[in-house]
């Protein structure tokens, strides 16, 4: 293993290896920076010139640009609040608010730094582990992903804010989105009215844009027409401290195993990763009150299990020839192209593919914090544009990446009526998140449960009686309940303390 | 004298009354085969009856003050011309829309109309520049390409 992995270095070490790895990490940034695009649409972006490349230079491209992607998503999900994907949603939540709190810069070196851990850590267990972990990711079936569903749901108690009825009503919101256009079972229509847009379902971008960018943006206006002056976000500090480095890190430890772990599921995707990672942070971390109010841990978290998750979803794809998310199928379109076909003999069979991928994979994230590191300084200072200026061009950002998934119209009406609905939500505190969660989570939920259910003839208990989606169930109630449990414990000492006569009494 | 009509119970009622037209489907899947035992009703009825329970709950305790969201007229204003401009986009093109549209905010936000017709042209070339001819997304030239 160690040789092959030496022949990789010297493969990806080459001269016009390292440019290509530098290229598509700057590449990837600014295209991931576009919502609508992210990691998938730059892999995608990259497809037409696959046909003139070698597979090992394109597998080294596409990494390289696969990395870049997640680390422009989230720096765009810092500064302005704004997830270009599903997988960055998660970040705006602490990101966004230590940036108003002038820790901008702290942020993005944070989710550049977490992303490099973690996304090192990840291929190191691939390297090692990866037939292992094959072996157990393929014994997760339709009935073992509806436990870990149902766990992923319950992150979205964690991101209820101030008002539970009110979080829960924004989750059902988005089920309920998630449940528009064909029954992915029956091939049914299902409320659809009619409408062939509806027909498609409702896509992710247009609902995120609507509900996090749209009422951003009105709301930082109403802001300027009420204090009448140009506002501008507080620059206090640039990078991170050693002590802000000590506190991130059981944080990046946490998130890259969740990430990790859950990214080698085929299908279950960064998403899920990071609203898991930021639950299980609430839940353990020390301050709890701390998250949601611009603590990094909030962001490392999160970024970490992204890039974790990323690093994990390539497990399947290499091993099993499945690909683990949408980026990942478009890298398995591209090493088709370039006439290898990742699967069980791809190691085997392509052994210089392989380990160079691996070997691009550590580079590609060393590259990413040389290239990005550097360059903080220069995105926080686009937070020193006048808002009335910069504003603008951030509202025409979303109407482009809505624009390009479909050229439809009605996607872009679509996005000023989502940006209504947000806007009245952010005003009172329904919370955005666990829309997006139940719009990503609702369809695979459904399938999940319905398949199981097929597999058992109908069987309910069948969910109960498989170990692993018990387990995840379990863990699902613990995680609802025993918060409560320990407030109602914590408060009624408390109160016994109170009552208890004092001794100079 | 309490206040019965707060701003919670509107909205649970406009959230109740949008959940039984999302239930109307949901009786009409209902009534269609499947051989699967739950069917394309089940999971979204479960969703229906939660939503139901939850809005009903806002209904007979809000939870926000009595006062009611002021949302100011320019960001009716405001938000009114963003969907003008996706509206405008696919017919007029790319540019032409995206220059009024930058024209427009920021006159209301304030700016000089020279600073405006500046920034909304430099603005817009360097947009398509770097999304339409750089990035290669397909962005909608208008009647004039």
């Amino acid at each position: 293993m160690i040789e092959s992995l030496l022949d990789g270095f010297a493969v990806a070490l080459e001269p016009n290896h390292i440019l290509v790895l530098a290229l598509g990490v700057v590449l990837g940034t600014l295209v991931g920076a576009m919502p609508g695009l992210g990691p998938s649409g730059a892999i995608a972006l990259l497809l037409p010139v696959a046909y003139g490349m070698d597979a090992t230079t394109l597998i080294i491209l596409m990494s390289a640009m696969y990395y870049g992607a997640f680390y422009g998503d989230s720096s765009v999900a810092i500064m302005l609040n704004i997830p270009g994907d599903a997988a960055s949603v998660i970040t705006t939540i602490d990101g966004h608010a230590a940036a108003q709190n002038g820790q901008a810069g702290p942020a993005l070196a944070t989710a550049a730094v977490s992303s490099f851990i973690a996304g090192t850590g990840a291929v190191v267990l691939l390297m090692l582990f990866t037939e292992a972990v094959s072996e157990w990711a393929i014994r997760f079936g339709p009935i073992e992903y509806f436990g870990l569903l149902v766990f992923g749901l319950t992150a979205a108690a964690s991101l209820t804010g101030r008002s539970q009825t009110k979080g829960v009503i924004s989750l059902l919101f988005g089920l309920m989105l998630a449940t528009v256009g064909i029954d992915p079972i029956t091939g049914y229509d299902r409320f659809t009215w009619g409408s062939l847009w509806l027909a498609d379902g409702i896509p992710f971008i247009v609902v995120a844009m609507g509900l996090f960018a749209v009422p951003q943006v009105l709301d930082t206006f109403r802001e300027i027409s009420v204090r009448g002056a140009p506002r501008r976000l507080p620059l206090d500090r640039v990078w991170l401290n050693g002590r802000d480095f000590r506190r991130i890190l059981p944080s990046i430890g946490r998130g890259g195993s969740t990430g990790f772990l859950v990214g080698v599921l085929p299908g279950a995707g960064a998403t899920i990763a990071t609203f898991l990672a930021y639950a299980v942070e609430k839940r353990v971390g020390r301050n709890p009150e701390l998250y949601g109010t611009g603590d990094l841990r909030g962001v490392a978290a999160p970024e970490a299990a992204n890039n974790a998750a990323s690093g994990g979803s390539l497990v399947p794809m290499l091993t099993l020839g499945v690909p683990g998310s949408a980026a990942t199928a478009m890298m398995l379109a591209g090493l088709m192209i370039g006439g290898v076909t990742p699967g069980p003999s791809m190691i085997q069979n392509h052994p210089d593919v392989f380990w160079g991928l691996v070997a691009s994979m550590y580079l590609g994230n060393l590259m990413l914090l040389l290239v990005n590191f550097p360059l903080i300084p220069f995105w926080i200072r686009i937070l020193d544009i006048p808002a009335r200026y910069l504003l603008p061009f951030v509202l025409i950002i979303p109407v482009i990446g809505v624009y390009s998934i479909k050229q439809s119209p009605v996607d872009l009406l679509m996005l000023g009526v989502f940006g209504a609905i947000g806007y009245y939500m952010r005003a009172r505190d329904y919370p955005a998140p666990p829309v997006i969660l139940g719009l990503v989570l609702g369809t695979m939920l459904e399938q999940s449960m319905r398949r199981g259910l097929i597999i058992s003839n109908g069987d309910i208990l069948v969910f109960l009686t498989n170990g692993i989606c018990l387990t995840f169930l379990l863990l699902a109630v613990a995680s609802l309940i025993g918060p409560l449990l320990l407030r109602t414990l914590f408060s009624r000492s408390s109160r016994d303390e109170e009552i208890l006569p004092t001794t100079s009494e | 004298m309490q206040n019965w009509l707060q701003e919670d119970r509107i909205v649970a009622a406009v959230v109740i009354l949008a959940t039984a037209g999302y239930w109307t489907d949901v009786e009409h899947l209902d009534t269609l085969r499947s051989d699967d035992i739950v069917g394309p009703a089940g999971f979204p009825a479960a969703i229906a009856i939660l939503m139901f329970a939850m809005a009903a709950k806002l209904l007979i305790w809000p939870e926000t003050r009595d006062d009611w969201v002021k949302i100011a007229e320019n960001t009716w204003l405001k938000w009114g011309l963003l969907v003008g401009y996706t509206l405008a986009m696919p017919v007029f093109g790319f540019p032409a829309s995206t220059v009024v549209f930058l024209f427009s905010l920021l006159m209301l936000l304030g700016v000089a109309w020279y600073r405006a017709i500046l920034v909304s042209g430099a603005g817009t070339a360097a947009v398509y520049a770097v999304f339409g001819l750089l990035l290669n997304l397909r962005l909608p030239i208008g009647p004039w390409g």
